[in-house]
């Protein structure tokens, strides 16, 4: 985990960055060049959503970065019609998406 | 579970939406998602939160643009530190325990977002900034939201 952001630690002992990037209403174009600048910058947490529409480019910016999975905290966010056990977590599967990070989902 | 979420968290829950998935299931949300900001202050969620360990998470913390940061008193506290009225703010965040996301597209701005843990709010700072709440929510209200 980064240095320059001190962790919380959750109720479950894991710790999340207290400070994070968002990518709320960027769309997927740019949102990769956004998440590459944040984690250059030194932002080991980023949220996003599959509604957002640029988890896509999210992660290709993750990807690319170099930086390590375990050292990264991504959340992203299911819409209430895709929760469910069955259906979690499917709403978009890129191929790289299911290596290349572990999640905290939202529900 | 298949180990691929670290935590689970859930997003625009009010309390009684907390009550009821505490009382129905064995999952006590990591975090709660929901707007905060010094216009919105949310004192009874995130008292909460507290009682039940859910961390608070803070959604448009910087007010989404919609005048927060031109707010005098906010601008006079970022000229007393030096700083901008995005990091006056972020930092009020943080001293209260919220976790913040801000987001920007501005390379600048994601830089300048970062840069806020090397300096602190004072008391008098903190209650400038809490004189500030008016309860006034910029985004949807759970209670009534349609989600389809």
């Amino acid at each position: 985990m980064s240095s320059k952001v001190p962790p919380i630690i959750l109720n479950n002992g894991v710790e999340m960055p207290q400070l994070g990037f968002g990518v709320w209403q960027v769309p997927d174009d740019e949102a990769e060049r956004a998440v590459a600048t944040a984690l250059e910058t030194g932002y080991r947490s980023i949220d996003t959503a599959a509604i957002y529409g640029n988890e896509e480019g999210t992660g290709k910016a993750i990807a690319a970065s170099g930086v390590p999975r375990e050292d990264l905290f991504v959340t992203t966010k299911l819409w209430n019609g895709d929760q469910g056990y069955e259906s979690t977590p499917a709403p978009s599967t890129p191929p790289w998406r299911s290596s290349a990070w572990s999640t905290s989902t939202c529900i | 579970m298949d180990g691929r979420a670290k935590a689970i968290g859930v997003s625009n829950f009010l309390p009684e939406h907390l009550d009821r998935l505490l009382a129905e299931t064995s999952v006590i949300p990591a975090v709660n998602q929901i707007e905060l900001h010094p216009h919105l202050q949310q004192h009874a969620a995130r008292e909460y939160h507290a009682e039940q360990g859910i961390a608070t998470e803070a959604w448009s913390p910087l007010g989404s643009g919609k005048g927060l940061l031109e707010v005098p008193a906010i601008v006079a506290i970022a000229q007393k530190h030096g700083r901008t009225p995005a990091q006056i703010v972020l930092r009020w965040h943080l001293q209260l325990g919220n976790v913040v996301i801000p987001k920007s597209v501005t390379p600048s701005r994601i830089k300048e977002n970062i840069e806020v843990f090397d300096f602190s709010l004072d008391t008098e700072d903190l209650a400038a900034i809490s004189a500030l709440n008016e309860d006034r929510r910029l985004g949807p209200d759970p209670a009534t939201f349609e989600s389809g």
